[in-house]
């Protein structure tokens, strides 16, 4: 028979305020079972700590409850406190009176009443809790970065500069991301290239990073400290082994279509680079749109590769590999801001978003980076940046802000005037957000130095006139329309989800938020991690972030996979489910609703060795005690250890049949 | 030859090659308006095989038993093949240890038909070309299909069966005389008062036989949730409450599995409409996945798998 112990706390005036403590002790004291019961001010605390285990040698106590707060608070506090008093961990219940109770009513006697309720709840199970134990799960030391951004490629870099293996899967041709295809970056003004081509050569040198380019995730199982990831790598129709990256090939290639690197600005070849400085840099060819697999003709990139590097006949390779944790790091796409109707994009070609104006400011830009406007290759003079394009708009866009897009703008008018020392920049815009190290100052350079000028307000339409864009909107400050006679316009679009986040998502069985942006655990206290353990974020895939930022959350997530790397095993949770042999009928559906195929068939046979039956059994390390059998098992054959009915059942019988 | 007749032949071979130990069929019952299982080993014994209207029974309940003592053959009427499909995908049987004799037959009687007969004077129930005939000592009465054949044959297309050996009868498709789920249109016509009214008045008559769990073929766990000692959920009291709770928990246990093959209304005494609830399961299942249990050997288990386009409603 169990000896419980009922230990209720104050939580300061947190409880105490609001439940009658000492009548709650008073009442435990008289349910059956309980041998001991009494309240403190705080449990937690070093004292009350002690007068737990005191109570525990004193009373010679099996099981104990704490009536407390949440148990994702304190329960790993009352476990470690119980353990070192020679109890079992797992001989511990909290009943939680504070999150559920007195901090969510206000009526003393009903929340003194509703306590002593949870106290025999608790009670009530904690008498049939049976001692549980943990098992040792060895780890895979090996990451898995998806995304070969900014954010992918400085997390890679530090895990494996920690001394782990690092894998980089990257689904475009080469890693770099959206930051290669920018010129300069905010507030410093360094070229991004000069300051991201060095980290994907070190990502590409480092003996500890394996690059896998142009190679997607298409299935992820198995949970932390050992991912089975299965990897499909796009046949590139090049032989990376033999390709010296000379080049002659896409000089060669007759096919050309619209560069997806230069945002359709540029034209690039069916076998192509996407920028001279890739990593790796090995073309690919573009199967969709390459004359021999089109039309079955050409082979000019084959006869010129001075190495037979090209294979039209590669295929697509998949492979499966474990790892011990995965980052996600896919980045955002833009929205399209053909949306607003009123705007032009789409139909006027000077009006370009950002990403576009980056490219035509890019050296290695379409137009080598002098800065020309699509429609008639002229400087433009007067340049109209407008903010705000799908971001906080409720109606049409998305309600959050994309946060770097102030920045940016401010970075493009001031360029501006460097590259055209006669130009003008006007930005419209509905508030300035500069909250970062030198941020707002630079910002005010743009204004007091380089003579931007900023119009708060929108714009609301624009229209083609000879070969001027006439821009009409407000300035809200001076309470008076403007019209702007502009050469080239610039749409600071909002930074949205990839379109397949969600599809991602639930391979890496992580949960979004309504913008499918990947929800972090904690929005302030656990940013990098997301709820599966072993997952972790990096950069914009998360939520809208500029580059500092990105790589600090990336830095963020190695150091997280760092962590849980450098333990030698991983303590496998005992709440795991468990099947009655002699009951299961072995339908399986048990194996088929586990998410971590943690449950195999197994053959039952007599002492002769003659098959009996097949049950269903779970394999203890990968059980992560989710308890989808449980219910699913028309049986009732598997429970979970620590939730088992009986127990579960007491509990409810507690409240149901409380006078 | 009749189809009685091909299956005798069928059955011998079967027996007689050592393809199978036992041919699950139908045999004469005591008195002719009833047929009974019959488990036939020798292929003598194949001529007491018998196909007419009132072979009723769903005898696949009996393979998950049957097969451990080695290869069966069993007879399976389109719905009762639906039936095997799920056992084998449940992991009850193994496909190659069943032979499915797969009988198209023009429908099986349901038992008011004989309400106006002296049913210990009836000598022979038949099929005839427009229904059922009915031979007493007055001479042969035919009952017409629609008034003869149960709900299910009414509505029955016979749709070639995803699994089959041998087949026999006539497999030509057929237009329905009925709607599958015509009861369960007229049902939801009720309020949801009405429901609850109609469903408690049923269940007040439930006796907790357990004849409709014993029939179902979906029902093989070797223990039953409502038998358990050591955790009780269901209470084994046969009030009206924890007869409900017992049905609408067997009714889910069965959802996305039952294969409409009406077993359990047509063993239950006391006359509960136990198929309604199966069917209006089925039809759910229909609307919400597209995928109707024992129709494919590739279908994966409804509440078994999870597709991103998978609809998530919340039900009535």
């Amino acid at each position: 028979m169990a000896r419980v112990g009922v230990f209720i706390c104050w939580c300061g005036s947190n409880i105490a305020k609001t439940v009658d403590v000492e009548k709650v002790a008073e009442a435990a004291a008289a349910l059956p079972g309980v041998a001991y019961s009494t309240n403190y001010k705080y449990m937690c605390s070093e004292p009350g700590q002690n007068l737990v285990k005191q109570a525990i040698a004193e009373h010679k106590l099996s099981s104990i409850v704490v009536a407390s707060c949440s148990p994702r608070l304190h329960e790993p506090t009352f476990r470690r406190c119980i353990s070192e008093a020679g109890l079992n961990p797992f001989m511990l219940e909290m009943a939680n009176i504070r999150e559920h109770c007195s901090w969510v009513h206000d009526d003393n006697d009903a929340a003194t009443k509703k306590a002593i309720d949870l106290v025999a709840m608790a009670v009530a199970k904690v008498a049939k809790n049976e001692p549980l134990s943990s098992q040792a799960i060895p780890i895979t030391k090996k990451a898995l970065v998806i995304g070969g951004g900014v954010s992918g490629i400085q997390t890679a870099l530090d895990i494996a500069d920690a001394g782990y293996k690092v894998t980089l899967v990257e689904r475009t041709p080469s890693i770099g991301g959206r930051m290669a295809q920018y010129d300069k970056t905010f507030p410093t003004l360094d070229c991004a290239a000069c300051i991201l081509t060095p980290k994907m050569v070190d990502a590409a040198s480092n003996p500890n990073i394996e690059i896998l380019s142009y190679s997607e995730v298409e299935n992820v199982s198995g949970f932390v400290g050992n991912f089975d990831v299965t990897i499909r790598k796009r046949a590139r129709s090049v032989d990376m082994s033999k390709c010296t990256g000379c080049g002659a090939c896409y000089e060669k290639c007759p096919k050309k279509v619209s560069s997806e690197f230069d945002c359709g600005l540029g034209q690039r070849k069916a076998i192509y680079v996407p920028f001279p400085q890739a990593v790796p840099n090995v073309p690919v060819i573009d199967r969709e749109v390459c004359r021999w697999f089109a039309e079955g003709k050409c082979k000019v990139c084959e006869k010129i590769c001075p190495t037979g590097a090209i294979d039209y006949s590669q295929e697509d390779e998949v492979i499966t590999e474990q790892f011990g944790a995965i980052v996600a790091a896919t980045g955002f796409d833009t929205w399209d801001p053909q949306e607003y109707g009123n705007l032009g994009y789409g139909k006027y070609p000077d009006v370009i978003t950002s990403l576009q104006f980056e490219r035509l400011f890019n050296a290695s830009g379409p137009t080598d980076g002098k800065l020309l406007r699509p429609s008639d290759n002229q400087p433009p003079k007067n340049v109209v940046f407008i903010s705000c394009i799908g971001s906080r708009d409720d109606e049409h866009g998305y309600p959050y802000c994309s946060k770097v897009c102030c920045m940016y703008n401010a970075k493009h008018a001031l360029l501006l005037k460097e590259k055209v020392s006669d130009a003008q920049a006007y930005v419209f815009y509905m508030d300035i957000r500069a909250n970062g190290k030198g941020y707002e100052e630079f910002v005010r350079r743009a204004m007091e130095k380089y003579g931007a000028v900023y119009l708060r307000g929108r714009v609301s339409r624009i229209i083609q006139e000879g070969d001027k864009l006439i821009v009409r909107g407000a300035d809200t400050l001076a309470g008076k329309p403007v019209e702007i006679e502009a050469d080239m316009v610039v749409l600071a679009a909002a930074m949205k989800p990839q379109p397949d986040a969600k599809e991602m998502a639930r391979k890496l069985g992580i949960s979004t938020d309504e913008y499918n942006w990947f929800s972090e655990a904690h929005p302030k206290l656990r940013p990098v991690e997301v709820l599966t353990a072993g997952v972790y974020l990096a950069g914009v895939c998360q939520y809208p972030k500029d580059i500092p930022d990105s790589v600090a959350q990336a830095s963020g997530a190695a150091s997280k996979v760092i962590g849980l790397f450098s333990k030698p095993n991983l303590e496998s949770e005992p709440t795991v489910a468990e099947v009655n042999e002699t009951t299961c009928a072995g339908c399986l559906l048990c194996k088929e609703i586990c998410p971590f195929s943690a449950i195999e068939p197994k053959l039952l046979t007599d002492r002769a060795g003659n098959p009996v039956k097949t049950v269903a059994s779970v394999n203890q390390g990968l059980c992560h005690g989710c308890g989808t059998c449980v219910a699913g098992c028309r049986s009732a054959s598997v429970q979970l250890k620590g939730f088992k009915d009986d127990q579960l059942l007491a509990e409810v019988d507690a409240l149901a049949f409380m006078e | 030859m009749s189809m009685e007749q091909e299956l005798r032949e069928k059955a011998k071979e079967l027996l007689s090659s050592g393809k199978v130990k036992v041919v699950i069929g139908y045999g004469e019952g005591s008195i002719p308006i009833k047929s009974t299982p019959i488990f036939v080993k020798t292929p003598e014994q194949a001529d007491c095989l018998v196909l007419n209207p009132t072979c009723t029974n769903n005898l696949t309940v009996y393979l998950p038993q049957a097969v451990k003592s080695g290869p069966v053959a069993v007879v399976a009427k389109p719905c009762e093949v639906k039936n095997i499909v799920e056992l084998v995908k449940e992991n009850q049987i193994k496909r190659e240890d069943v032979t499915v004799i797969a009988v198209s037959t023009p429908g099986i009687l349901n038992d008011a038909a004989l309400a106006e007969f002296d049913l210990l004077d009836v000598k022979k129930i038949s099929w005839k070309a427009d229904g059922v005939a009915v031979t007493t000592s007055q001479g042969d009465t035919v009952i017409p299909r629609d008034a003869a054949f149960q709900k299910k044959c009414l509505s029955c297309t016979a749709a070639q069966p995803a699994i089959a050996d041998i087949k026999i009868g006539d497999w030509a498709e057929r237009a329905p005389l009925q709607d599958k789920f015509a009861d369960v249109e007229e049902y939801e016509k009720l309020s949801a008062e009405e429901k609850r009214a109609f469903w408690a008045g049923q269940f007040s008559k439930c006796i907790r036989c357990y004849a409709c769990r014993q029939a179902c073929p979906g029902c093989y766990c070797n223990e039953c949730f409502v038998d358990k000692n050591g955790q009780i959920w269901a209470s084994k009291d046969t009030g009206a409450e924890s007869n409900w709770f017992f049905h609408m928990t067997r009714m889910m246990h069965t959802a996305g599995r039952c294969t409409g093959c009406g077993e359990c209304e047509r063993a239950c005494p006391m006359g509960i409409p136990l198929s309604l609830m199966g069917k209006k399961m089925s039809l759910l299942v229909k609307e919400l996945f597209g995928t109707q249990p024992g129709e494919s050997m590739e279908d994966a288990p409804v509440f078994g798998c999870y597709q991103t386009n998978d609809p998530d409603p919340c039900p009535e």
